[in-house]
C-alpha cells in the first residue's frame, strides 16, 4: 500500500459523497437565510435595489481573499485529495489551520503528508482530526449566538439613537485595528518596524475609497459609488507592485 | 392609528424573523457537526481503516494547542454579533473565513445601503445578503479550484499571484474609510485606541484580546461622547426656548 493508492482512495466516489454533504449544507443554509430575509423584506422595507447593491458589495469584497485561498487550497489538494480539501475549505475553511491539522495527524502516525508511507489509515486519521477540529469550531456558536444576539439587541434598542453610534464604533474599531496591524505585517505591535508593502496597500486602499466616495458624491455619479470598493482595493493591491 | 398598526406588524415580523433565524441557524450547525463525522465513520468503521484513538487524540491536542483560543473565542463571537447580526453569524460560523471574507462582505454590504435603525432587522438582513453572496462566490471558486486549479495557477504570472496577498489589507483600509465617512470623529477615536493598543499596550495585553478590547473601549468612549453631546444640545434648546 503506498501514496498513489491512498490518493486514489482520497479521490474516490464514496469520499466525494461524504465530503459533498458538507458543501451542500453550506448552500442549503445560504438559501434558507436568503428566503427568510426575502419573506420579510416588505416589513423591513428592503427594496430590490438594496438587495442588488448589498449583493454586489458582498461579492466584490470576497473576490480577492477567495483567490488567495485558492492558492493554498491547491497545495492541500495535492496532499489530501480534492474532495476532502473542498469540504474542509468550504466549511470553517481556514486553509492554514487545515494544513496544520492534516500535518499534525500525519505526524501523530509517524509520517508526513505526501510521504510514500501515507497509507489508508494515515489518511483516515487526517479525516478524523480535521473534522474533529471542525466540530470543535461549531460548538461555541451553536450554544452562544442565540443568547448573545438577544442581549445585544436589547442593548441597542434601549440605546435608541446611541445604537447607531455603537454599530459604527464597533466597525471602525475592528477595521481600524486590523488595518493598523497590517502596517506591521500583522505582528500585533507597531514597535517592531513597519512593512512597506502592507502599509502602502492599506493607505492606498483607504485613500482610494476617500477619493472615489467624495468624487461620486460631489458629481453625483451613482455607478462610481457602487464600484468605489472594487476600484480602491485594486489600486491598493496594484500600488504594492511599484515597491520592490 | 395607522402608524401604530404598522409598528406592530414590523415588531411581529422582526420577532418571527429572528425566531426562524435562530432555529435554522442552530439546526444547520448541528447538521454540520453530524455531516462532519460521516466521512470519518465511513473510512474508519465501515472500511476499517480506523487508526486508533491515540494518534487522533494526540493530533487533536496539538491542534488544540495552536487553535484552542479560536475554539473558545467568546470575545470575537460578541464583536461579530454586533457587527453582522445572527443570520450572517450562523453562516460565517459554518463557512468560516470570518475575519478575511465574511466580516468585510457583511460590513461593505451594510455600508452600501441605508440600513434604517442600527441593530435592527433590516441591517441584519442586508449583512446576511452580503455574506450569502460571499459564501457562494467563495464556494464557487473552490469548486473551480478542484476542477481546473493547477492549470489556472500555471497561467497566472508570479507577480499577479504575489499581488493577491495585498488585496485584503487594501480592503480593510477602504471599508474603514466607508464607515469613517459616516462619523469621522468616531473614526479618530478608533484610530487613537488602535495605535495605543499596538504600541503602549502591545506587549501588556494578550494579542487575542487586542481587537475585542479596542472595540469595547471605542464603543464606550463614543457612546459617552455622543450622550454628552445630546444632553448639551437639549440644554441649549431649552435655553433658546426660554
Amino acid at each position: 500500500m503506498n501514496l498513489n493508492e491512498t490518493m486514489k482512495l482520497a479521490n474516490s466516489l464514496p469520499v466525494w459523497i461524504c465530503c459533498l454533504t458538507l458543501v451542500f449544507l453550506v448552500f442549503f443554509q445560504a438559501w434558507k437565510f436568503w428566503s427568510l430575509g426575502m419573506k420579510y423584506k416588505n416589513e423591513f422595507s428592503i427594496s430590490s435595489s438594496d438587495i442588488k447593491t448589498s449583493m454586489r458589495s458582498g461579492i466584490i469584497s470576497t473576490l480577492g481573499p477567495a483567490l488567495s485561498i485558492f492558492a493554498v487550497g491547491l497545495g492541500l489538494m495535492v496532499q489530501i485529495g480534492a474532495p476532502l480539501t473542498l469540504s474542509r475549505l468550504s466549511v470553517i475553511g481556514n486553509a492554514m489551520y487545515e494544513s496544520f491539522s492534516a500535518q499534525f495527524a500525519a505526524s501523530a502516525m509517524g509520517t508526513t503528508l505526501g510521504a510514500e508511507n501515507f497509507t489508508f489509515v494515515v489518511f483516515t486519521c487526517c479525516v478524523f482530526v480535521m473534522n474533529l477540529g471542525g466540530m470543535a469550531m461549531l460548538m461555541l456558536p451553536l450554544i452562544f449566538v442565540r443568547p448573545i444576539s438577544y442581549a445585544t439587541q436589547r442593548t441597542t434598542k434601549q440605546g435608541g439613537m446611541l445604537g447607531r453610534v455603537i454599530g459604527i464604533s464597533a466597525a471602525l474599531a475592528s477595521f481600524g485595528y486590523t488595518s493598523l496591524n497590517y502596517f506591521s505585517g500583522s505582528k500585533y505591535t507597531l514597535l517592531g518596524g513597519i512593512n512597506a508593502k502592507y502599509t502602502v496597500a492599506v493607505l492606498v486602499g483607504a485613500g482610494g475609497m476617500l477619493f472615489f466616495s467624495l468624487l461620486a458624491k460631489k458629481k453625483n455619479i451613482t455607478w462610481m459609488r457602487e464600484w468605489s470598493l472594487a476600484f480602491s482595493i485594486l489600486s491598493g493591491a496594484i500600488a504594492t507592485m511599484l515597491i520592490s | 392609528m395607522e402608524n401604530k398598526v404598522d409598528n406592530t406588524t414590523y415588531e411581529n415580523a422582526a420577532k418571527a424573523y429572528y425566531k426562524s433565524v435562530h432555529f435554522w441557524g442552530q439546526f444547520t450547525l448541528v447538521l454540520g457537526i453530524v455531516f462532519s463525522s460521516i466521512g470519518a465513520i465511513y473510512l474508519g468503521f465501515i472500511k476499517g481503516y480506523f487508526p486508533g484513538w491515540t494518534p487522533i487524540i494526540t493530533a487533536f491536542l496539538s491542534i488544540f494547542g495552536v487553535m484552542g483560543h479560536v475554539f473558545l473565542d467568546l470575545p470575537s463571537l460578541i464583536t461579530n454579533n454586533i457587527l453582522m447580526g445572527p443570520a450572517a453569524q450562523y453562516m460565517a460560523s459554518l463557512s468560516g473565513n470570518v475575519a478575511n471574507m465574511r466580516l468585510p462582505s457583511a460590513l461593505s454590504a451594510k455600508a452600501s445601503v441605508d440600513c434604517g435603525p442600527a441593530g435592527g432587522p433590516k441591517e441584519h438582513v442586508i449583512a446576511s445578503i452580503g455574506v450569502i453572496a460571499s459564501t457562494i462566490v467563495n464556494t464557487g471558486f473552490l469548486v473551480i479550484m478542484v476542477i481546473a486549479g493547477t492549470f489556472i495557477i500555471k497561467i497566472l504570472p508570479e507577480n499577479v499571484q504575489a499581488m493577491l496577498n495585498y488585496i485584503l489589507p487594501a480592503l480593510f483600509g477602504a471599508i474603514f474609510i466607508q464607515f469613517a465617512l459616516m462619523d469621522w470623529k468616531a473614526s479618530l477615536v478608533a484610530l487613537g485606541i488602535s495605535v495605543l493598543m499596538l504600541t503602549a499596550f502591545a506587549s501588556i495585553i494578550p494579542t487575542s484580546y487586542h481587537a475585542f478590547l479596542t472595540v469595547v473601549v471605542c464603543i464606550l468612549i463614543n457612546v459617552l461622547w455622543t450622550s454628552i453631546k445630546i444632553k448639551k444640545e437639549a440644554a441649549a434648546d431649552k435655553n433658546t426656548e426660554s
